[in-house]
């Protein structure tokens, strides 16, 4: 497969996975810029893997959880509402809930927010998500718990009281 | 379950902030990358795109800041431990002496050269997946002087520029160092108490174009050092050979003889009688001379790059070598099975010439037959616990005179289960007379760019050995 092969086929794909880990646009190009101009320059290595989109994948989210050097002026995605809220004023309390969901998300640590994403955007089991993160399906576990945990509190607290939902471990 | 539903629900709602594909595309094409087909990397090539938030106007003061903090802390620390030696004036010095060989350990060189690598060890023996993330441009590179017989740091050096690549003689390293776009180049000894290095700018006029490797004569005395010139976005470029006297500057040119003589020039490596440099030539076009191991006779007349003989013709091997290593005598290729025809993964079967092997074997290419002999096969390396299952091994780090003794560097991928957190192990191992021998000590200090005395170890940069 050539570059230009895996750009029609697959690039959409590694650049929807780079938006919702990211959570804006903005760094979403950063980290995919990154990382696709590091992979376009070592293709001939990454081609003859059995799955290149699962390897520059891994690198994404490599980059993703190394990156620090703007983290200390970064925005987290949820807390900038106004864009969306403009376009579409008047959506019900769902929507409401789930710019609030985004904002907290965007305050997590990287390590759980990529958890997250892995587990209820991409759908991966734990086993997989522990080989890519290189940790173990039990660090898994404890990185998607504290997170579930810390977006419950926190849409608790800022948002409407509600009952708690049963409180069992995530999968 | 209603948390969980929501929570999908938000994420994919953060697609709308996908970028654009084709801008994106655009993006990667104008970084100045080649082109990329399926051949051997070059270092020159890997020039990092700048990040579009770095145009952003705080940015760069806060890292540049932030880097001098770190410079600052970490050769405080590092002064504490060591006696590292410095680059001096930027007035370059004369070599006037030859170094004195370095003493053997078991057969093996007592010291090798490391620059700051990307591996991410974590402890002793272990890496993380992030060893592949290149490290990044750096004003200053830190150099360290390794003791093959106990693994420890006996001297560091300070560069003035990013250690782009290095060389050894029998008795002393070299280092090219690249700082705003001008590449000069250093010898760095070891001090006659065994600890502290003596860093030398050499004579040699600093180069402007992309730097490919360099490689230093036995003695000591000559300096190799391949330049390209880029042709717009495609991968290959024509390439530009110097040798440099170290003593005074002195230089001699090869160029490749014509604009459509395109490709890549690898693996330099002198032969014992400090005359000939033996290199990889990768072709870069049809028009360009084919592939193969070339020797150039740099004492004969003529400007012709590839005016010597070629003495091993790799066409058919290239794409499925993850590089070469030279032995010091010309009349071998050590390189490692990328791909079969059973596939790219470790382990994946095939056959080279009638043999059976599999993806992560060592071939060695003989110069005089062109035959292959396969080296060891990687399942069954003996010496290191388990299969080396999603695992490989980088081209030789250092190779003894007719290729019978190598030191390799390798990694085993161990996998996460459910009590144990998943890691790549690193191993470097003295494969000698068919027998493997571990040496545990090295795998902390064993990197990136790693020079042996008598190899120009370019083929020691992590690659892609396991799968994800």
């Amino acid at each position: 497969m050539t570059f230009e092969e895996f750009a029609a086929a697959r690039m959409p794909g590694v650049l929807r996975f780079a938006a919702v880990l990211a959570g804006d646009r903005a760094t979403a190009e950063d980290l995919a810029q990154e990382v696709l101009i590091r992979a376009y320059s070592r293709w001939d290595r990454i081609a003859g893997l059995d799955r290149p989109e699962l390897y520059v994948r891994k690198m994404m989210l490599n980059e993703f959880l190394s990156w620090r050097r703007r983290s200390a002026r970064q925005i987290p995605a949820g807390d900038r509402t106004s864009e969306l809220v403009s376009t579409a004023p008047d959506h019900a309390t769902e929507y409401t809930e789930r710019e609030a969901l985004l904002g907290e998300l965007g305050k997590l640590p990287r390590q759980q927010r990529a958890v997250l994403v892995l587990r209820y955007y991409e759908d991966r089991c734990d086993a997989e998500i522990a080989d890519l993160l290189g940790c173990s399906p039990g660090t898994v576990r404890s990185h998607a718990s504290r997170a579930l945990a810390a977006l419950r509190v926190e849409m608790r607290v800022e948002m409407r009281p509600r009952p708690r939902a049963s409180a069992g471990e995530p999968r | 379950m209603r948390e969980e539903e929501n929570l999908r629900a938000a994420l994919r709602t953060l697609e709308q902030h996908t970028p654009d594909p084709d801008q994106m595309l655009a993006a990667i094409r104008a970084s100045g990358r080649p082109a990329p087909p399926p051949r051997p990397r070059r270092r020159w090539l890997r020039t990092a795109g700048t990040p579009r938030a770095w145009r952003n106007g705080w940015i760069a003061p806060l890292a540049a800041a932030a880097a001098v903090v770190a410079v600052v802390v970490s050769s405080i620390l590092v002064a504490k431990v060591f006696a590292p030696g410095r680059a001096g004036s930027s007035r370059p010095h004369r070599v006037t002496t030859v170094a004195p060989p370095f003493p053997t350990w078991n057969g093996l060189p007592a010291y090798f050269l490391v620059t700051p690598g990307d591996l991410t060890m974590t402890t002793p023996g272990t890496t993380q997946f992030n060893a592949l993330i290149p490290r990044s441009l750096r004003s200053h590179d830190r150099v360290g002087i390794i003791a093959t017989g106990t693994g420890k740091v006996v001297a560091t050096a300070r560069l003035p520029g990013y250690v782009w690549s290095t060389a050894a003689s029998a008795g002393a390293f070299f280092a090219a160092a690249t700082s705003h776009h001008v590449t000069t180049f250093y010898e760095i000894r070891l001090a006659a108490t065994g600890t502290g290095a003596n860093v030398t700018k050499l004579p040699i006029p600093p180069v402007t174009a992309p730097l490919g490797n360099i490689a230093a004569s036995p003695d000591g005395s000559k300096l190799a050092i391949s330049t390209a010139v880029p042709m717009g976005h495609a991968a290959y470029a024509n390439q530009n050979l110097i040798v440099a006297a170290t003593s005074s500057g002195a230089e001699r040119r090869w160029v490749t003889p014509a604009q459509d003589h395109t490709g890549d020039m690898l693996n330099m490596t002198w032969l014992g009688d400090g005359k000939t440099l033996a290199f990889n030539w990768v072709a870069g076009d049809d028009a360009s001379p084919a592939t193969a191991l070339r020797l150039l006779n740099t004492a004969a007349p003529g400007r012709n790059l590839l005016g010597g003989r070629a003495v091993l013709r790799l066409t058919n091997h290239n794409s499925f070598f993850d590089g070469y290593t030279i032995s010091p005598d010309g009349r071998a290729l050590v390189g490692i099975v990328l791909c079969l025809t059973g596939g790219c993964r470790p382990g994946s079967p095939g056959t080279i010439g009638a043999r059976r092997l599999t993806v992560g074997s060592v071939l060695e290419f003989s110069a005089a037959t062109g035959g292959a002999i396969i080296r060891y096969v990687e399942p069954e390396l003996p010496g290191v616990p388990g299969r080396l299952q999603d695992s490989g091994c980088f081209a030789p780090l250092w190779l003894s005179n007719s290729a019978s003794r190598m030191l390799l560097l390798c990694f085993q991928h161990r996998p996460s289960t459910a009590r144990l957190t998943g890691v790549i192990e690193a191993h470097v191992v003295l494969l000698a007379g068919g027998k493997v021998t571990q040496l545990p000590w090295l795998t902390a200090t064993v990197n990136e760019i790693t020079a042996f005395p008598g190899i120009t170890a370019e083929n020691a940069v992590p690659a892609f050995p396991w799968s994800p």
